[in-house]
């Protein structure tokens, strides 16, 4: 089987282990740990996420980055040949869009890959911003944010097909 | 769904890009308790308000100041329409003049992250910025990043990071995309037949 990379990135908390999670067929490789950080939740990834889907005779392997800037040598790493980014960004967390945008420019400003938005939260969060919004803050055309739930395998599969439609 | 956010988070820039050409009010609750209000129409900002009206088109500087004090809840209302007796402030005058709007420490790139050179857009630079540029040309032609600058001409990394973002503002440089179409021609091709063949396996 041939194996393909799919990057799945963004800040803290937007959803990218639980995207990976809800979408592999095989168990994921996590490496949280406990955040020595307030960030809003108990747990973050340190290192990477890894899932994998099958699909005839390819494989996709979805790793998923940390979303620290301390951690921004692994942005890199797991960027390298990758097929597509998906950066997943919370809709009502406006105070995490700079750093969402920062990885952004990092990862596709030195890896010749394709990429999509993925706006999350959009089903918890009444007063979030839409897509056209996040579109304009990233500058890129609306066609290329898409809202999603992580937590549903559905909507991941569907993000991914957008992702390669775009390759 | 509302545009919303804290200004510790956001740029002026940021936030007139994202309403430009809507029509709302953008109300922004400072911590000391005044409340800057602006009635925006399209590409204007056809009234200003810090509690008590502003008449002066000389204080319109009021807004770039609270601005940059960067901290502040802000929102904006959308709204059908916006009554446009008359601008009061052209948003592309703000976002396009030269030194117009405050260098924002939160707009900073990361210092991995790669630029180019913008070569056909004549801007005018002051002094400092365009001996900056001409040094760093070579450089940012063929793309390099504010880590890079910095090491090959033994500038400063804090202030080759600021001296981008301020070519940013005025569009001179911009976060490159090393995008596939900067690929070999087979590389691309493979890379297209292979993205269409896996996403074929989504629809069946």
């Amino acid at each position: 089987m041939t194996p393909l990379k799919i990057v799945i990135s963004g800040p803290v908390g937007a959803g990218k282990t639980t995207f990976i999670r809800s979408v592999s067929q095989t168990e994921v490789v996590s490496t949280e740990e406990v955040s020595t950080e307030r960030i809003g939740k108990t747990h973050t990834t340190v290192a990477l996420d890894f899932g994998q889907i099958a699909l005839g005779d390819y494989v996709l392997h979805l790793f998923g980055t940390p979303g620290q800037s301390r951690f921004d040598y692994m942005w890199d790493v797991l960027s390298e040949g990758a097929l597509g980014l998906i950066v997943l960004v919370p809709c009502d967390a406006p105070n995490e869009f700079p750093q969402a945008r920062r990885i952004l420019e990092f990862v596709i400003s030195r890896q010749p890959v394709e990429f999509i938005i993925g706006l999350t939260r959009t089903d918890l969060a009444a007063d979030g911003w839409t897509a056209a919004e996040v579109a304009a803050y990233f500058g890129v055309p609306e066609q290329q944010v898409l809202a999603l739930n992580p937590r549903d395998a559905a909507h991941a599969r569907h993000a991914i097909h957008q992702l390669l439609q775009r390759v | 769904m509302a545009i919303h956010g804290n200004l510790s988070d956001f740029s002026l820039r940021d936030i007139l890009t994202v309403v430009v050409g809507k029509h709302g009010v953008l109300t922004v609750d400072q911590r000391d308790g005044q409340v800057l209000r602006l009635d925006i129409a399209g590409t204007s900002i056809t009234r200003m308000t810090v509690e008590r009206p502003i008449d002066s088109r000389s204080e319109g500087q009021v807004l770039l100041r609270m601005f940059a004090q960067g901290n502040g809840e802000f929102r904006f209302e959308p709204l059908a329409t916006v009554e446009a007796k008359r601008s009061f402030l052209r948003m592309d005058e703000l976002l396009e003049g030269r030194g117009a709007v405050p260098l924002d420490e939160r707009d900073l790139p990361h210092p991995k992250t790669m630029f180019l050179v913008i070569k056909g857009r004549q801007v005018e630079l002051p002094p400092d910025l365009a001996e900056f540029l001409g040094a760093a040309v070579p450089l940012l032609t063929e793309g390099a990043s504010a880590e890079r600058i910095s090491r090959q001409l033994g500038f400063p990394l804090e202030g080759t990071r600021r001296n981008l973002q301020r070519l940013r503002q005025v569009k001179k440089v911009w976060p490159m995309q090393a995008y596939v179409d900067r690929l070999d021609p087979e590389q691309r091709k493979q890379r297209q037949s292979l993205g269409q063949r896996i996403a074929s396996f989504f629809t069946r």
